[in-house]
């Protein structure tokens, strides 16, 4: 019902939306990724330069790669929920900015930062550069449609109501997925990344205390924080979530969808991938269609979705699945031409037909750059799932999130953006967990990529 | 140890007297680049009797590698043909076992399972091709590595590897591109060592490409010279050096001697691909022989 209303909205709003495209610079200026990732190499040149020793960069590239993480696990169309509030009223493509900045800024990041412990885990040693620029680029690229969508609906939904915030406790769900691992090496393990857990904790409570500070004091500089809610405040109310059915299933639906998104993209992704890496007429065929449609991201799909398939909730799973499968595409496509043709020809030289070659030789040495594929998918199926549910949805954690907006349940926003981080942050944690189980031969040499 | 090769992989060993015989009979292969044709190599015919041990040396860029993968299936001559045993070759093939510069062992897989690859491609089942596999490991003294990835042997281990899983199918023809070039000196030497012995004992036709004169000499049977590009055959050159060979041969007067006479032929050929100006002028003496004191010497 509440997706009916809003589809409504897209549909009346979409065009005045459309007519004014000026809206939406500010956003795309931030968004093509240049800003954020020039900042971030000056950033880190300064620090090399000034810091004494060269363990110090990486140590402060720790703490900022814990600090962004949880950031960058929420997918922008979830800060488009919080970006909203905090924007001067009516501004929206203000709102829109702040919501790309993070998403161009996360990927970005990830490959720029080594130390930081995320994304460069997530994704394999030898990932082209050039894949994760490009996902950078359809991070923000999403983004931005998500922004312009939702500040069509936000326009729409009449005045802000204000709400005031009352002050509360210092308490902190701290929502870092660090469990320590089991086994007999584990005081070793803990006495060798013990500073880096405790930036670690530094890095998350600096967050959760300026979180704190600007609520509490209500700070109002241009962003606003009178309207958003305590950490105390979200914690109280988490408690209260925790064994509520709704909250539970919203989760459960949300993960339903990403599974069987992902599941479709990763089979499909993987097997056009193999094929038009090894057929040349095959690519040759299928590719100018799908360029056609690479660009155009997963969110932009919602409108012509909803038309497309009989309920919602496919064409939800439809979006999530279009969000994973070019990324994962394109990677396999790397991959297969990135196999030595050396061991084509040893393979051959053994007696390998063409379906040996493909499922024995040339799938396992594209498996690298397929697990960059399915970690850079998965982000962005995230991305477009959350969007997705935000405009056309009924259930899911998107609309939970979007849903406390409209009921002015600010607390339930903050938690709806934490738990999509989490359940980002299990996801992306599952793929490395994954690779590291389907290629153990990656991970010799002591090599390692813990959490 | 050839009986327990015998008896636990039957395929690998059991020689049939006159198999295993490369006829290259007048190959030409020619292609074309920036619209003109260009020819790397040019009527050239080599003869691998079953059993021999045949070595093509020649400066960088004759065409030696060229000659391997027609023989591999890799290459269709533009000209003339090769044939194995008398059946024309149709594309690569578990007949002929082929070791490559680059070890090209699947790095997914651990090293029994790599040496299984072909068994495995022939549907032999996993029991029968893992008995093979240890078999062949143990010969080749990698039993204890059979569990390990690729990544975790030395260079020379991996290049023994390939030389096994080349011959886990039961070839009777070995192709080897230059498969030492990569292993540093003290390494080669053992390797040859172990190769002269598999070879002996499994009794193989093996062509081996490499522009190591002296690994030419001290494996070899025969040798042939070829030419810069366009490569043709410069010279044939027996090599009457009685078996076993040992590293101390090639201190003595015959090896040298072979070994003057093969530089001679290489050197003309070297200096004819590097271009006129090196032969008209200043390279001066001999400074190319390294053991020429030695010579005179003797």
């Amino acid at each position: 019902m509440a997706g009916a209303i809003s589809l409504r909205v897209l549909r009346g709003e979409g065009r005045a939306a459309g007519a004014g495209p000026g809206e939406t610079r500010a956003g795309e200026a931030w968004s093509s990724g240049e800003g954020p990732a020039e900042d971030r190499r000056e950033g880190e040149a300064l620090a090399a330069v000034s810091a004494p020793s060269p363990a110090e960069p990486a140590v402060l590239g720790l703490a900022a790669g814990a600090a962004t993480e949880i950031l960058r696990e929420t997918p922008p169309a979830a800060m488009a929920a919080m970006a909203v509030p905090l924007a001067e009223a009516g501004n929206a493509a203000a709102g829109a900015a702040v919501v790309s900045s993070p998403s161009a800024l996360a990927p970005a990041t990830g490959s720029l930062a080594s130390a930081s412990a995320g994304a460069a885990a997530a994704i394999p040693r030898d990932a082209p550069p050039a894949a994760v620029a490009a996902t950078a680029a359809s991070f923000a690229a999403a983004g931005t449609a998500a922004a312009e969508l939702l500040s069509t609906r936000l326009q729409s939904a009449g005045a802000v109501p204000a709400r005031a915030v009352a002050g509360g406790g210092m308490a902190a769900a701290s929502p870092s997925g660090t469990a320590p691992p089991a086994g007999g090496r584990l005081a070793a393990a803990l006495r060798r990344q013990l500073p880096g857990l405790l930036l670690g904790l530094v890095s998350i409570g600096l967050l959760v205390g300026f979180w704190y500070l600007a609520t509490a004091y209500r700070w109002n500089f241009y962003i606003r924080f009178t309207n958003v809610p305590t950490p105390g405040e979200v914690f109280s109310e988490l408690v209260a979530l925790a064994g509520d059915g709704k909250f539970l299933t919203n989760i459960g639906i949300s993960l339903q969808r990403i599974l069987l998104g992902f599941a479709f993209a990763t089979v499909l992704g993987v097997v056009f991938g193999l094929l038009c890496g090894r057929y040349l007429m095959l690519r040759r065929l299928l590719f100018p269609a799908l360029e056609v449609l690479r660009p155009i991201p997963a969110i932009a799909w919602v409108p012509i979705s909803i038309m497309l398939w009989p309920s919602t909730e496919s064409s939800i799973v439809f979006i999530t699945f279009l969000g994973a499968f070019f990324p994962i595409l394109l990677n396999t496509l790397h991959g297969v031409a990135a196999v030595d043709a050396v061991l084509l020809r040893a393979a051959r030289c053994l007696g390998a037909g063409e379906a040996s070659l493909l499922a024995r030789v040339i799938l396992p040495a594209a498996l690298p750059h397929i697990f960059t594929g399915l970690a850079v998918g998965m982000g962005v199926a995230w991305v477009s799932l959350i969007a997705a549910e935000m405009i056309s949805g009924q259930f899911g954690v998107g609309y939970f999130t979007w849903e406390a907006y409209s009921l002015i349940e600010y607390p339930h926003i903050v938690i709806g953006m934490l738990v999509i981080g989490v359940l980002g942050l299990a996801c992306s944690g599952a793929i490395r967990l994954l690779s590291r189980i389907a290629m153990p031969w990656q991970s010799l040499g002591g090599r390692e990529g813990a959490p | 140890m050839s009986t327990l090769l015998a008896s636990a992989a039957p395929g690998v060993a059991d020689t049939a007297p006159g198999r295993g015989h490369i006829e290259i009979d007048d190959v030409t292969v020619r292609f074309t680049q920036n619209g003109a044709a260009l020819d790397a190599v040019r009527g050239i015919s080599i003869d691998v009797k079953p059993g021999e041990f045949v070595s093509v040396v020649g400066p960088s860029g004759c065409g030696k590698s060229t000659l391997l993968n027609i023989v591999a299936g890799f290459l269709k001559p533009s000209a003339g043909g090769a044939t194995v045993d008398g059946a024309p070759i149709r594309g690569p093939g578990a007949d002929r076992g082929v070791v490559f510069q680059q070890y090209s062992l699947f790095p997914w897989l651990k090293v029994r399972e790599n040496v299984e690859f072909g068994l495995r491609m022939q549907g032999m089942a996993p029991a029968a091709r893992c008995a093979r596999a240890r078999t062949l490991l143990g010969l080749a003294g990698l039993l204890a590595f059979e569990n390990h990835y690729p990544e975790q042997l030395s260079g020379g281990m991996k290049q023994r590897v390939g030389i096994v899983r080349a011959l886990a199918t039961g070839p009777q023809v070995l192709l080897m591109d230059e498969p030492f070039g990569a292993l540093d000196a003290q390494t080669r030497v053992v390797m040859q060592e172990i190769l002269t012995n598999m070879w002996q004992q499994l009794k193989l036709s093996v062509l081996f490409i490499t522009h190591d004169i002296e690994e030419s000499i001290f494996l070899s049977d025969k040798v042939y010279v070829m030419t810069a590009r366009p490569g043709r055959v410069k010279a044939e050159i027996p090599i009457p050096l009685p078996r076993p060979r040992t590293a101390e041969m090639s201190n003595s007067p015959e090896f040298i001697a072979i070994l003057q006479q093969l530089r001679a032929l290489i050197r003309e050929e070297s200096l004819a691909a590097m271009g006129g100006e090196l032969r008209e002028g200043g390279l001066g003496g001999d400074w190319h022989l390294g053991k020429g004191g030695v010579g005179e010497a003797l």
